[in-house]
């Protein structure tokens, strides 16, 4: 599974660093109309999202639900089906998108015939985890379980909720932009708070550790994360055809989605003051805090952006995808990459090389800072540029072009980054080939060998 | 057991919430909006587009057009896109009621489109910025859109097209060729033509000066009657 996720990876980092030198240089490979910003873009982004950052995160979910109890996975071929359905379902829909099928909405741009596989996929999988689920786990008061389940049934309530409101039951007009935006927002702030909160504390923390301190604080920030972080969907709408009641409650809340992050970044200090002088694992506490830091960072630009002096100039502009990028690139990515280490290193009992996965993690840091960096100081440029009427559209995008060339430098470092990565999996999945898989083999072989000498 | 089905419930209620004010609440105030008559001119608005433009809306969404281009015009409180003549009033939620998806765009790497047919009325423009940007904006980053248009060696007699670009418009990379565009080209121009989005009516104005402007708009289109 984790091999298949790695492979999205891959592919969808270089489709958009690829769509990201097409912004900048339309006819490089040619004018292609498949391989166009337009589509490469969106491609990229469906496979990113739904071929890597979901089911990872729904797969380390699983695991952090089991594995404290040490309790077999039950109905293993129900996951690998849905697993099996929703990779299919992506791989139509992203041919789909190249070919031009592409739904229009952001986010959700996976054609109708593709994404109703990967509803039915994550239908199954809704089932199986409120059947499953909790067997087993003693602590179910545990946030870290809470967020787990989070994690695990979140996505199957919004992914469903925004197809009807936005792709099958289409609602009228600018409403269908309203659910894209909620859905955005509850799947990067919500979905990952919830991760941030209980998967990656579990691997900060180790998984067999008890609760801990600070756990009032976290159901604080559980709860507050749930409440206010799918409101802030309305501040992604600033400066559209919207009534004033609609940004003016998108603004208090992202405003009140400190709350959580504070609470978020409270819970894990007590968690590293609790570490102190213990042993780490390979980069854990650079990797959380980096993580951390480009999710406090995205809540905190969106809730800069509330102010009104900010607001038109960032309106429009890459501003608003650096705060997405910050939450995909910087804080998701690395995370479920570093959650990808622990399993596979605890699960098949591996040994990743430490200064492989290093260079990995940095280069896939530096990149996500690189393109973030870029995005805000791009966005702020080309904001200012396009609210001064005197500036022509072709100098807007001259000055604007260099920091896309800055973000576009990122991914291309992010590629590296996760081209390492997948050639450590690579390694690992041969490594466990030979270990597990060759005895088994060679006893068949050395059985069939002796048996041909019988006969003879 | 014990906590499991408080937590579930109430983590459902708690996104459930979220979804109702969200999702529902904006549906309870916009969902049940209607075209609206402006009194003084007649005019229905927002007008249905024509078939041609409809299939071109669905080109400009199949080649991911609003990726690089908002339709949505800011107050000019909240920026200059009145003042760069994008608009000459903020879009309201009106304005989109007949599209499906509504394809607002959330970043400008180009102008914004909401009233691209107030501002050019030129269909030939239209078609020559498909297929070759960079001829009116040097430096453009927009891609070619060629797979749109046909290339064929130009009649010696001149070309029997009317929107043939190569001819009419002189582009020295197509010397002795002509450029037929092809039912979809045609297609998103009359989408792109038909992108209006200036009437004015109560929420997109001001009461006093919706009024006045439209007294005088309707004042012109009699004094135009013969």
């Amino acid at each position: 599974m984790f091999a298949v996720a790695t492979c999205w990876l891959v592919v969808s980092v270089f489709a958009m660093a690829l769509a990201l030198i097409k912004l900048n240089a339309p006819e490089f490979l040619g004018t292609s109309c498949f391989l166009s910003y337009g589509r490469l873009q969106p491609a990229a982004l469906n496979a990113l999202v739904f071929g890597f950052c979901v089911p990872v995160g729904h797969a380390v979910a699983v695991w952090g639900l089991f594995a404290g109890t040490g309790a077999p996975l039950p109905r293993k071929d129900v996951m690998l089906t849905s697993w099996a359905v929703w990779n299919v379902g992506l791989l139509i829909g992203t041919i789909g998108i190249l070919r031009g099928d592409g739904t229009g909405i952001e986010w959700l741009e996976l054609p109708g015939y593709a994404s109703r596989m990967l509803v039915v996929s994550v239908l199954i999988f809704a089932v199986w985890v409120l059947r499953f689920g909790w067997r087993g786990c003693n602590d179910q008061n545990d946030v870290r379980l809470w967020c787990c389940v989070g994690v695990l049934l979140l996505f199957p309530w919004i992914y469903g909720a925004a197809l009807v409101g936005s792709v099958y039951a289409q609602v009228r007009g600018v409403l269908a932009a309203v659910t894209q935006a909620w859905f955005v927002q509850m799947l990067l702030v919500v979905w990952g708070g919830f991760f941030a909160l209980g998967v990656l504390r579990s691997y900060s923390t180790g998984t067999g550790a008890q609760t801990l301190v600070s756990d009032r604080v976290a159901r604080f920030a559980f709860w507050t994360l749930v409440l206010f972080g799918g409101v802030g969907a309305f501040q992604r709408l600033q400066g559209g055809p919207f009534p004033a009641w609609m940004i003016a409650v998108g603004n208090a809340s992202a405003v009140l989605c400190l709350l959580p992050l504070c609470a978020v970044l409270i819970s894990f200090r007590s968690v590293f003051a609790e570490q102190r002088g213990q042993g780490k694992t390979v980069g854990s506490r650079g990797i959380v805090v980096s993580a951390l830091g480009f999710y406090g960072l995205a809540l905190v630009l969106a809730a800069v952006s509330c102010f009104h002096s900010v607001a038109r100039v960032v309106q429009f502009t890459t501003y608003r995808q650096a705060i997405d990028m910050s939450l995909l690139i910087g804080f998701l990515v690395p995370s479920l990459l570093y959650a990808i280490h622990g399993i596979m290193q605890l699960d098949a009992g591996l040994r990743w090389s430490g200064q492989f996965l290093q260079r990995a993690l940095f280069l896939t840091v530096a990149g996500g800072a690189l393109i973030v960096a870029g995005l805000v100081i791009g966005g702020v440029v080309q904001g200012v540029a396009w609210n001064d009427p005197a500036v022509s559209v072709a100098d807007v995008i001259r000055r604007t072009g260099k920091w896309l060339g800055m973000t576009t430098a990122g991914w291309l470092l992010v590629s590296c980054g996760i081209v390492w990565f997948a050639v450590q999996v690579c390694m690992l999945i041969a490594g466990g080939f030979r270990l597990i898989l060759w005895p088994v083999a060679r006893v068949w072989f050395q059985a069939d060998i002796a048996e041909k000498e019988a006969g003879a | 057991m014990t906590s499991r089905y408080p937590f579930l419930l109430f983590f459902a209620l708690a996104i459930a919430a979220s979804w109702l004010v969200v999702v529902v609440w904006p549906h309870l105030q916009l969902g049940g909006l209607e075209p609206v008559t402006i009194e003084e001119t007649g005019v229905v608005y927002p007008p249905i587009r024509s078939g041609e433009a409809l299939v071109g809306a669905e080109i400009y969404r199949s080649l991911g057009c609003q990726y690089c281009h908002t339709r949505q015009v800011r107050p000019s409180t909240m920026g200059a896109d009145i003042a760069r003549g994008w608009g000459r009033r903020r879009t309201v939620a009106r304005d989109y009621i007949r599209d499906q998806p509504p394809m607002l765009g959330s970043v400008r790497f180009g102008p914004d489109l909401a009233n691209l047919g107030c501002r050019e009325t030129n269909a030939a423009a239209l078609l020559l910025r498909l297929y070759k940007p960079s001829a009116i904006v040097p430096l453009s980053t927009m891609p070619s859109y060629r797979h749109l248009f046909h290339v064929r060696p130009a009649p010696a007699g001149g070309s029997e097209w009317r929107n043939s670009l190569a001819l009419r418009m002189n582009l020295s990379s197509d010397q002795g060729s002509e450029v037929i565009p092809r039912a979809e080209a045609r297609a998103l121009v009359s989408y792109l033509l038909s992108l209006k989005a200036d009437e004015l009516f109560l929420e997109a104005y001001p009461r006093e000066d919706l009024q006045t402007t439209n007294s005088a708009r309707g004042m012109d289109k009699a004094r135009a009657l013969p």
